[in-house]
């Protein structure tokens, strides 16, 4: 630790005047000069206009007017003036709270021990006796410590060391005077904030504070448990409320980040749990009981430590000895029974095993390979995977939701506490530190609302950003015509088949797709055999089938596992399974299901359905996501997602006008090389690269690739799917709720045919891959082969190649951007020199979801959640990277958390407010949710098809599906 | 007192296993396990590592603590709080542990009605006129059940290396056998107490001359304390200062207990509910279409019940009914269960308990389940 702070304080400390000057810029967002960005802007000021107001940290350094082929840059475009941003300015709160350094200085000293010391615990207790010089507030790691104080210097003291008598000198050298906002404190006034918060009796839980004395206790789950189960002791969760904290720095100075948070919990031991499974699946109980325990979190009865179960000993019971630390072997009855006063009562328990981390203890102490633990004494945490039980998971998610007015309450509850209470006040003042009396107030700014392009029309969506209405009403930019297709239900379903079918039939035509009748394949029982045998006998006797949709009865994971497997790898073929119990009920909610299976059948089929303008040229948007299985020593999926079409410059008369582009609808392919009958969609599907061919082909050429099959024009291979049970019709849940609660009435805002877009359909067409990798590796290690093939792809499409790449990557932590910058980012640039003399620009974003940043909006009286579109550029802002913070989707309930975007590199000279925009409007392009979402489309693609790929098929799909989302 | 003593050979170097310090606390643990304290107190109890041991006694309901310096025992009091998992199931004792910072030479009401004081080397922290005082502060004032008073012996110190003078720089003396007993003795007359003494940390063979490392006087009171003579001489005021207290989530808690019952009493009614509904279907099974998938379902339920109905005796008015839609359970009927009769005592407190939190007839009598319900849940 002491290393790494030297570290950064050696790069931190020189810069600090810069860093004053930048610093509370955020608080009052002047306009500082800035210059005009090459591209078109729509800037507003931003902090990534201002580079050299930063210090040199990780964030890499770019020269003013990198040309093309630079090093790594970040995307801060050199300083100058900018015009003032589009988008409305919006006072907001932040779940911050401004920390105030009282004391002028913190000192840091170096202690040495003379003769050499080498147990940092004697060292310690040295040092503690002398208090009367060093005072009561100290930090001290063994050789530096920190005081709010100037000792007079030198200081010289004796101790004796106890085992030996041994007279021991201790010298307190001065080697520096901090900031008392310096970074190097930073990790003890965190240390200091957890004992504040201990002061006010919260109980921490691995990271976090949680008050179990005002659980909210959910009796009604019990129950729905034990009746399917059995007699033993009843079970019931709980909720603690919570919080985190940490103390950061920020861009805008020193904060205390506080989220109000929930901790979910059995009250039941897993012993119980254990019972629960054997009563329900005496057969497969050990099976089940890996299944269910294995991956999630448990806390212990006698300590205040969690673990993650590993593995489960079957053959280990508590009457099992171990061996302590003394050497002395002893029984997991005896410990407990001595060490706790615990008496197990059941003796043939198995054991929980946890395997912890490899990590390095201090002065190499032994550490255990291996930690047992009795089921009897442990506690779950965490949703319990009781999927089934949709009504409990509801009632907890209902029990946690935050409005931000209640989220913001919390916050306050907590600050008041602090203040009310002397000894908490008192533990920050040791340090000079005080906190806000509120919650940090700030600027943000909404974004311009983006148009919505669909194929005859475009509009600008409402307020709540959503389109269910105009998506299920208007012809999508293309449809692909299902002449040949198969439809496959149970026996006892072929009713509901039936009215599927008509149900289809009603519904297509406003989306512009043409259905013919389907070739139905009756099965006698609905067993994933029968499913099975049938799908792949068809499969393989008909090559011309463009997709498959299978009606199931329930929502079994087994047999859409068997489905999906079929037909993503073995058979390639688009793929649609629906829950029969989706459509049951009332005809309007089948009506609005099977609108939604439509869109989504239409994208597996590789038509689009609506675009937004995006007008940068030659671009490539690439998605990346990684999924990890629950239990550890499972390889990891990427997905990769790559746009395959650019913007044009439109041509006067030419392609320019969305007319041009309406004749689509009435085309006929022009090659089909597997599956001939659809008719109409194939020639249509890429205005674009014909266009491109004219005017850009010619700069690029590919090295290896000769001839530029059209290869997208392949008529649907396959895509796949999802279930379409529960809220499954579309990725988002509420979905069709959403579609209802619109009802009836046509949006005012929506006006047909009012203008015909100028620019043709841009991302909209994708190339996915997917690699399977090395346990538990986050970071990706075939990117050079996933880029290389999409670049192959987009040249045979576009007959050139981008020159400018962007990447969204999702589920990269803070502590591996470095590795993000140093490993992934030169492997991908290591693939441009596949391609002859081939140098595009490229920025790369890290996509980060998991944060505690919240936003509300802050009207007179009232906390709401901001407008999406809403960013915030400044003050909460990292120091050490180009970072902002974007809420681009409208929920609906609780609080809104916004996603962090870290731009770790940009040679593409973008600014920062074109980031901004071109990342929220990549957030309205994915098309299983007419809306916006959290994410940008690429990564929601690729997220939906890593766990896909990793949950469900255990393997990569096959290659012929990959210009199809037939992932969705 | 043998189990603890495991001495090698004499080398010349004293190594107790397991340490001195653990044997003193062990052997007020099986002190508190022999004699079942509900009240213990611990003067000079540092950082709190025999009130940590003792928590874990299930017999213990009140844990104090008090010491001279007040920076000590902040430095590990947080461990006598309530662990989470210590809500989760909530204990049926209750348990309140506090620390007070003071002086053995103050009498504060807060000591008084202690069943067990323990003075874990202590004495030989007080100076003359604090060890003066102690005797009638804790013998005279507090007067509780038993006293235990450990201090070195200091015909041992010669086995001890490095020991010149006293073990501790900051002790006051060290006694030897005589001495201590000669005190003990004096002191157990004068209040009425009878003292047995023994120690732990044997002497090595061939010293036994010695005796033990740590010598330990536990001091009985010969006769049980009247109600007037403890409060004849009670000084009113408080001197002795809060620093930490703790209470422990217990049933004896009307929110714990509340949770604990109404939990049983749903799980309870659900299960009488399923198996009536099972009765039911098996009546109408003929014409049920598809009965086996949720026959089979319900199939342990009605076992578990029959397994509980076994054990209990059914009244007739305590019978479970169906009304249309809705199921009564008598809360009567639920209250006859074993561990919601121990949980509540009374049917009234059953009563009062579940009201508000199940839903029950409008007589209060009778929990209700509605069947309708019932499909969705599954």
């Amino acid at each position: 630790m002491v290393a790494r702070a030297q570290r950064a304080g050696a790069h931190l400390c020189p810069c600090r005047g810069h860093r004053i000057l930048w610093r509370g810029r955020g608080d009052a967002l002047p306009d500082p000069p800035r210059r005009n960005a090459a591209v078109p802007s729509h800037g507003k000021p931003c902090t990534a206009a201002a580079p050299t107001l930063h210090p040199p940290g990780p964030r890499p350094s770019l020269p003013p007017a990198p040309a093309p082929g630079t090093p790594p840059a970040a995307g801060r475009p050199a300083p100058g003036t900018k015009p003032a941003a589009k988008g409305t300015a919006l006072a907001m709160g932040l779940n911050s709270v401004k920390i105030h350094c009282q004391n002028e200085a913190v000192y840091q000293y170096h202690v040495t021990f003379s003769p050499e010391v080498e147990c940092r615990s004697v060292r310690f207790a040295m040092l503690k006796e002398h208090r009367a010089v060093t005072g009561d507030v100290t930090a001290f790691d063994g050789s530096i410590l920190y005081l709010p104080i100037l000792l007079p210097q030198p200081v010289s003291l004796k101790a004796q060391k106890k085992s030996s008598g041994e007279e021991i000198t201790i010298t307190i050298q001065i080697t520096k005077v901090l900031e008392p906002s310096s970074d190097l404190c930073i990790p003890f006034y965190n240390v200091v904030f957890r004992r504040v918060m201990r002061i006010l009796d919260m109980k921490l839980v691995r990271r976090n504070f949680f008050e179990p004395a005002q659980a909210t206790v959910l009796q009604h789950y019990r129950w729905v448990l034990d009746t399917v189960s059995s007699r033993c002791c009843p079970s019931a969760l709980q909720i603690w409320p919570g919080y985190s904290v940490s103390i950061r720095k920020k861009d805008g100075g020193l904060f205390l980040l506080v989220d109000a948070i929930h901790k979910v919990i059995r009250s039941d031991s897993v012993l119980n749990f254990m019972h629960t499974i054997y009563k329900q699946s005496l057969s497969s109980f050990q099976d089940e009981c890996t299944k269910q325990l294995v991956g999630s979190v448990v806390i212990t009865r006698y300590n205040n430590r969690t673990y993650r179960i590993d593995d489960i000993d079957w053959n280990k019971t508590p009457r099992d000895s171990f061996t302590l630390t003394s050497g002395e072997e002893i029984t997991f009855v005896d410990y407990y029974s001595k060490a706790y006063g615990i008496t197990i009562r059941e003796l043939d328990q198995p054991l929980l095993i946890h395997r912890p981390r490899e990590k390095q203890t201090p002065e190499g102490r032994r550490r255990l390979d291996m930690v047992l633990l009795v089921p009897e004494l442990t506690f779950m945490t965490g949703i319990p995977e009781i999927r089934k039980d949709s009504r409990m998971v509801k009632e907890v998610m209902r029990e946690m939701l935050q409005t931000p007015r209640q989220h913001y309450v919390r916050l306050a509850s907590l600050l008041r506490r602090i203040k009310d209470s002397p000894e908490a006040s008192r533990e920050l003042m040791r340090w000079g530190l005080s906190l806000d009396p509120d919650i940090h107030r700030t600027q943000g700014r909404v974004l311009p609302a983006e148009r919505i392009n669909l194929r005859h029309s475009s509009f600008i969506p409402g307020e709540d950003l959503s389109w269910n209405k105009e998506v299920t009403r208007e012809a999508s930019i293309s449809a692909i015509a299902m002449n040949y297709w198969l439809l496959v239900y149970p026996k006892r379903l072929q009713d509901l088949a039936k009215d599927l079918v008509a149900a289809m039939e009603s519904v297509c035509g406003p989306i512009g797709m043409h259905i013919s009748r389907p070739a139905l394949v009756e099965l006698k029982d609905d067993r994933i055999e029968t499913y099975a045998k049938t799908i792949r006998s068809v499969l393989s006797s008909e090559d011309k089938v463009q997709l498959l949709l299978c009606i199931i009865s329930s929502s079994r994971e087994d047999l859409y596992g068997a489905i999906k497997k079929l037909c993503c790898v073995q058979s390639p073929v688009p793929s649609q399974v629906i829950n029969a119990q989706s459509l049951a009920g009332q005809s309007g909610k089948m009506r609005s299901v099977v609108q939604k299976v439509l869109l989504q059948m239409n994208c597996k089929l590789g038509g689009e359905l609506w675009g937004v303008d995006i007008p940068l040229k030659q671009l490539m948007v690439i998605g990346m996501d990684v999924y990890h299985g629950r239990s550890r020593g499972m390889r990891s999926v990427i997905g990769f997602v790559a746009s395959m079409n650019q913007y044009v410059v439109p041509r006067e008369g030419r392609l320019s006008s969305r007319s041009a582009l309406g004749m689509r609808g009435g085309g006929v392919p022009q090659q089909h090389r597997r599956c001939v009958p659809f008719a109409g969609k194939g020639a249509k599907l890429m205005p674009s690269p014909t266009a491109a061919l004219s005017k850009v082909s010619a700069s690029v050429f590919l090295s290896g690739v000769a001839g530029c099959r059209r290869r997208q024009q392949r008529p649907l291979a396959r895509p796949r799917h999802r279930i379409a049970g529960k809220g499954a019709a579309s990725a988002e849940p509420g979905s069709v709720s959403v579609a209802q609660r619109l009802g009836g009435l046509w949006p005012a805002r929506w006006v047909p045919d009012a203008r015909h877009p100028s620019i043709p359909s841009v991302l909209t067409k994708w190339y996915s891959r997917v690699v399977f990798q090395m346990p538990h590796q986050e970071i990706a290690d075939s990117l050079r082969l996933c880029l290389a093939d999409a670049l192959q792809h987009f040249h045979e499409m576009n007959h050139c190649l981008p020159k400018k790449i962007v990447v969204y990557r999702d589920g990269v932590s803070d502590s591996q951007l470095d590795t993000v910058l140093k490993y992934e980012i030169p492997q991908m640039q290591k693939c441009f020199d596949t391609f002859e003399n081939y140098q595009p620009s490229m920025v790369v974003m890290v996509v980060q979801k998991k944060i505690s940043t919240n936003f509300y909006t802050l009207t007179p009286e009232q906390f709401t959640s901001p407008p999406p579109g809403t960013v915030i550029d400044h003050t909460v802002t990292s120091l050490d990277w180009q970072d902002f913070f974007l809420l681009a989707h409208h929920s609906r309930q609780g609080c809104s958390i916004p996603t962090r975007y870290i731009c770790v590199l940009n040679t593409a000279n973008l600014s920062c407010e074109h980031l901004q925009r071109l990342t929220f409007k990549l957030c309205h392009l994915y098309w299983n949710w007419p809306g916006t979402v959290r994410v940008p489309a690429p990564c929601k693609y690729a997220h939906k098809l890593a766990f896909l790929s990793g949950q469900i098929l255990h393997h990569e799909p096959s290659a012929q599906l990959c210009d199809k989302l037939f992932f969705l | 007192m043998d189990k603890n003593f495991q001495e090698e050979q004499f080398t010349g170097i004293i190594k107790f296993t397991p340490p001195l310090y653990k044997q003193r606390y062990q052997f007020i643990k099986d002190l508190v396990g022999k004699y079942k304290p509900k009240k213990v107190a611990d003067l000079g109890c540092a950082d709190c590592t025999l009130l940590w041991m003792l928590k874990f006694c299930s017999c213990i309901e009140v844990l104090a603590g008090l010491d001279i310096c007040a920076s000590v025992m902040k430095e590990k009091m947080h461990r006598l709080s309530p662990l989470p998992g210590d809500y989760l199931q909530p204990a049926e004792r209750s348990l309140t542990v506090t620390l007070h910072h003071g002086s053995v030479a103050h009498k504060d009401p807060c000591m008084l009605g202690f069943d067990l004081v323990t003075c874990i080397e202590l004495i030989e922290h007080l100076d003359q006129s604090e060890l003066k005082k102690f005797p009638a502060v804790v013998f005279g004032f507090m007067a509780p059940s038993i006293v235990v008073i450990s201090t070195p012996n200091s015909e041992f110190n010669p086995l001890l290396p490095g020991v010149t003078l006293f073990r501790h720089p900051d002790h006051k003396f060290e006694w030897n056998r005589a001495q201590f007993q000669s005190w003990a003795l004096e002191t157990a007359r004068r209040y009425d107490y009878s003292v047995e003494f023994t120690g732990v940390g044997h002497p090595p063979t061939g010293m036994e001359n010695v005796g033990f490392c740590t010598q330990i006087g536990v001091f009985v009171r010969k006769y049980p304390q009247t109600s007037e003579s403890a409060q004849s001489e009670k000084p009113t005021e408080a001197v002795y200062k809060t620093v930490f207290k703790a209470v422990y989530p217990s049933l004896k808690d009307e929110k714990y207990l509340q949770n604990a019952v109404v939990s049983e009493v749903i799980f309870i009614a659900q299960i009488i509910k399923r198996s009536l509904l099972d009765h039911l279907m098996s009546e109408h099974e003929e014409y049920n279409d598809d009965p086996t998938e949720r026959k089979s379902k319900f199939q342990p339920s009605m076992n578990c019940f029959s397994e509980d109905l076994g054990k209990r005796v059914v009244e007739k008015s305590m019978e479970p009914f169906v009304n249309g839609n809705v199921v009564y359970i008598p809360l009567k009927t639920i209250f006859s269960f074993p561990k919601v009769n121990r949980l509540c005592g009374t049917l009234e407190k059953l009563c009062k308990l579940v009201a508000g939190k199940v839903a029950l007839s409008s007589d209060g009598s009778a929990v209700m389940f509605n069947t309708e319900h019932e499909n969705e849940e599954n």
